[in-house]
């Protein structure tokens, strides 16, 4: 009996109270509550960078496609003004007129280079590969290299013989 | 638990139940049934999101010195919002007035129910910036006027929308037409470089699916833009040839006329001047340039008896196989026979004793039959095909036909082909298949490929493309001879075609017409090919005027063309007269 008491007590003594219980579960799940509103508001912050990065790289490329072709109509645009009816036309408004067979004088100009054929873009050629120009602090592993400033502090003459 | 409470926890518990058994079953019958199975599908597109084409701005047309001969412009789409439209009429009228359309083919387009299927639709295409900026001015004007207002029979361009791309233009309008060719509203390319690069030019359009979630950051894949070209022609001497062209079809009553100017060291094409021309940005205007069987480039797409300018050919082969020599004698009595047919001069008589200068001078028809009898059939045809005669020569132009050369062996052909093959009857050769030949004349017997493309431009490179040479054809020492043999007996005659200060070679050409009766009418095609200056070529002109009716001699006719086109040649190309060359370069 008096063995039974003490099991009682000590199980009195290591027992809870209800309210106390019921408080734990209730700041277990405002944690949980919490940790799920701390993630839902991240998530919902990182999908609406997301969506205004993905709607702007989207207005950037509609401008991007809006330029290429305002780009080209301008490109047009100049080859009309420039086209060899309007040339010609300015050119005798200014008074000039085709230069006939007998009316042209042919002179020998030191260095004059002759039109050359037109390029509008690099000729293509093939990429040939370069060695790297990364010092080798960038590219040996770190005990070779720690090894070597040792040596260097160490012997600085065996370093400048070698 | 009372029996009330058994009962709704029952009725729960079913429903409950039921809905994953529902699902299930909905699962179970998409996967069975097709039908519901597109359904779905369709309706994750339109969810998911678009499959959007992204075209390519197709790549640029320019002259050897950069002038840009086709290019791209902004132009737009009308159509209609078929959900945003709430006046049908407004739009039908103001695409009728302003755009010229059809009212009630636009009304109907405007008034069709919207749904899934008909969310747009277009109304007008190739509209141009200044027309659609009327319309913006429109819309904007109506918005204010009766924007407060509700109502169906309330003016509004609602669902008026205006969409934006590229097409085609020409900012020389007819200027080199034939070689350039167009593209057509649909975006192919027709005739000239436009139809043979078409590919090239177009580039490759890519279809991309954009997502409609928003958050999804895509970017769209770079679509390299189509292959540029830059042409061997020069804008400069293009222009005076139409100008040459034009004028001489005027002052000869030819049908038409063409002028090539050829490069002959490297087959460049300078210019290729042909009439009829188009204004390529008016293209849908083809059929009323273009009557009947008019080529739109009789330079290369144009087969004909090109006459006596093939003697030059004739003799190259002659002289190149030791056949003849210039200096041997032939005693022309007026007449040949050759397989049966009797062949006679232009004149009809007979000249006499004549070197072969005589010969080529006067243009013998019967001097030259006996030249290709004694260089024999067998080896006469097998130079005339390492001409090029009878084949595409391939220059990069849509539309290349390969005339006709018969050979022994074929089922058409007899032995008469033989003599008067000799003088360019019986034989068709288009003027770039003349001037690719001839060219060899030259340039040290060497045959240049002709070609009109100089460079091409991709993905932000220029790749040149070098001369390459069609064939050895004949000896240097042969094309020397020949070149002063045609030079001296253009000295000899005081030719219409000789320019002051300039040695020239060439050739004069009276083809007659053959009609299903035979050589019975009496409109020639009247040519010349020259060259010069004759110790360093820097041109060859092949001129053509067909059905001249003020004279019908090549001599009369083509050989003045010539003159003036090599007059503004030396100009336009900085040659120097001979004897200011000579004393400029100590050559």
């Amino acid at each position: 009996m008096v063995d039974m008491q003490r099991i009682e007590s000590i199980t009195h003594a290591y027992t809870q109270a209800p309210w106390r219980r019921q408080m734990q579960y209730l700041i277990l799940f405002l944690l949980i509550l919490v940790f799920a509103a701390l993630v839902a508001g991240l998530y919902l912050n990182v999908t609406a960078q997301s969506a205004t990065i993905g709607s702007e790289i989207q207005i950037m490329q509609a401008e991007i496609i809006r330029l290429e072709r305002e780009n080209a109509g301008l490109q047009a645009y100049l080859g009309d003004l420039m086209s060899a009816e309007n040339m010609h036309r300015r050119a005798r408004e200014l008074g000039f007129e085709p230069v006939q067979i007998d009316q042209a004088v042919y002179l020998l100009v030191p260095g004059y280079v002759e039109r050359q054929p037109i390029m509008v873009a690099p000729t293509y050629q093939r990429q040939v590969a370069r060695a790297s120009v990364r010092p080798p602090e960038y590219t040996e592993p770190l005990f070779p290299w720690l090894e070597r400033r040792i040596m260097k502090v160490i012997f600085p003459v065996l370093e400048t013989r070698q | 638990m009372n029996g009330i409470n058994l009962k709704r926890y029952l009725v729960s518990g079913i429903v409950v139940s039921l809905m994953p058994i529902l699902i299930v079953g909905q699962l179970v019958r998409i996967q069975v049934d097709s039908d519901s199975k597109e359904k779905l599908k369709a309706l994750q597109e339109i969810y998911t999101g678009q499959l959007v084409t992204i075209v390519p701005e197709r790549g640029i047309i320019m002259d050897r010195n950069g002038h840009m001969l086709a290019g791209n412009k902004v132009v737009y789409e009308v159509g209609v919002e078929l959900a945003q439209v709430t006046n049908p009429h407004t739009i039908a009228l103001t695409m009728n007035v302003v755009l010229g359309k059809d009212y009630s083919k636009a009304l109907g387009i405007a008034s069709e129910e919207a749904s899934p299927k008909a969310v747009y639709r277009p109304l007008a295409d190739n509209v141009s910036e200044e027309k659609v900026a009327q319309l913006e001015v429109l819309i904007e004007q109506m918005q204010a006027t009766y924007g407060g207002r509700r109502g169906k029979d309330v003016p509004s361009l609602n669902g008026l929308v205006f969409r934006q791309h590229l097409a085609r233009t020409y900012p020389e309008k007819s200027l080199a037409s034939p070689i350039v060719g167009f593209v057509s509203n649909e975006g192919s390319g027709y005739f000239g470089v436009e139809g043979y690069y078409n590919e090239f030019l177009a580039g490759k359009p890519k279809q991309v699916l954009v997502l409609n979630d928003p958050t999804y950051a895509q970017e769209l894949p770079e679509v390299p833009d189509g292959v540029s070209l830059i042409l061997t022609i020069d804008r400069n001497i293009q222009a005076a040839m139409e100008d040459l062209a034009d004028r001489s079809i005027d002052e000869y009553g030819a049908e038409s006329a063409t002028i090539l100017v050829m490069d002959p060291k490297t087959g460049e094409i300078l210019a290729l001047a042909t009439t009829p021309r188009l204004d390529l940005n008016e293209f849908y205007r083809y059929s009323d340039v273009f009557t009947k069987d008019t080529p739109f480039n009789p330079g290369v797409s144009q087969a004909y008896e090109p006459g006596s300018v093939f003697k030059v050919l004739t003799m190259l082969a002659a002289l190149d196989s030791g056949a003849v020599t210039p200096d041997t004698e032939y005693v022309d009595r007026g007449a040949i026979e050759v397989g049966g047919a009797i062949i006679y001069n232009w004149n009809r008589g007979g000249w006499g004793p004549q070197t072969m200068l005589g010969c080529m001078q006067h243009s013998l028809n019967v001097c030259l039959a006996w030249v290709a009898t004694q260089v024999g059939a067998k080896d006469f045809y097998s130079y005339l095909q390492s001409f090029g005669i009878g084949r595409l020569t391939g220059v990069e132009m849509a539309g290349e036909v390969e005339g006709r050369l018969k050979v022994p062996g074929d089922q058409d052909w007899y032995d008469a082909d033989l003599g008067v093959n000799a003088f360019g009857q019986g034989v068709s050769a288009t003027p770039i298949q003349m001037a690719a030949a001839i060219s060899a004349v030259a340039n040290d017997g060497r045959m240049m490929q002709p070609h009109i493309v100089r460079a091409m431009i991709n993905k932000g490179y220029q790749q040149n493309i070098e001369p390459r040479v069609a064939g050895i054809v004949a000896k240097p020492e042969t094309a020397h001879t020949l070149t002063e043999m045609l030079a001296k007996s253009l000295e000899i005659e005081s030719s219409n075609a000789l320019v002051e200060g300039y040695r020239i070679a060439g050739k004069t050409g009276t083809g007659e017409i053959p009609t299903p009766l035979g050589y019975t009418s009496n409109e020639t095609n009247a040519s010349f090919v020259g060259w010069g200056p004759v110790d360093d070529p820097k041109f060859l002109v092949y001129v053509w005027m067909e059905k001249p009716s003020t004279s019908p001699w090549g001599s009369e006719v083509a050989a003045p063309v010539f003159r003036e086109a090599a007059e503004q040649l030396v100009v336009l190309m900085n040659i120097p007269p001979d004897n200011v060359r000579h004393r400029l370069y100590g050559q």
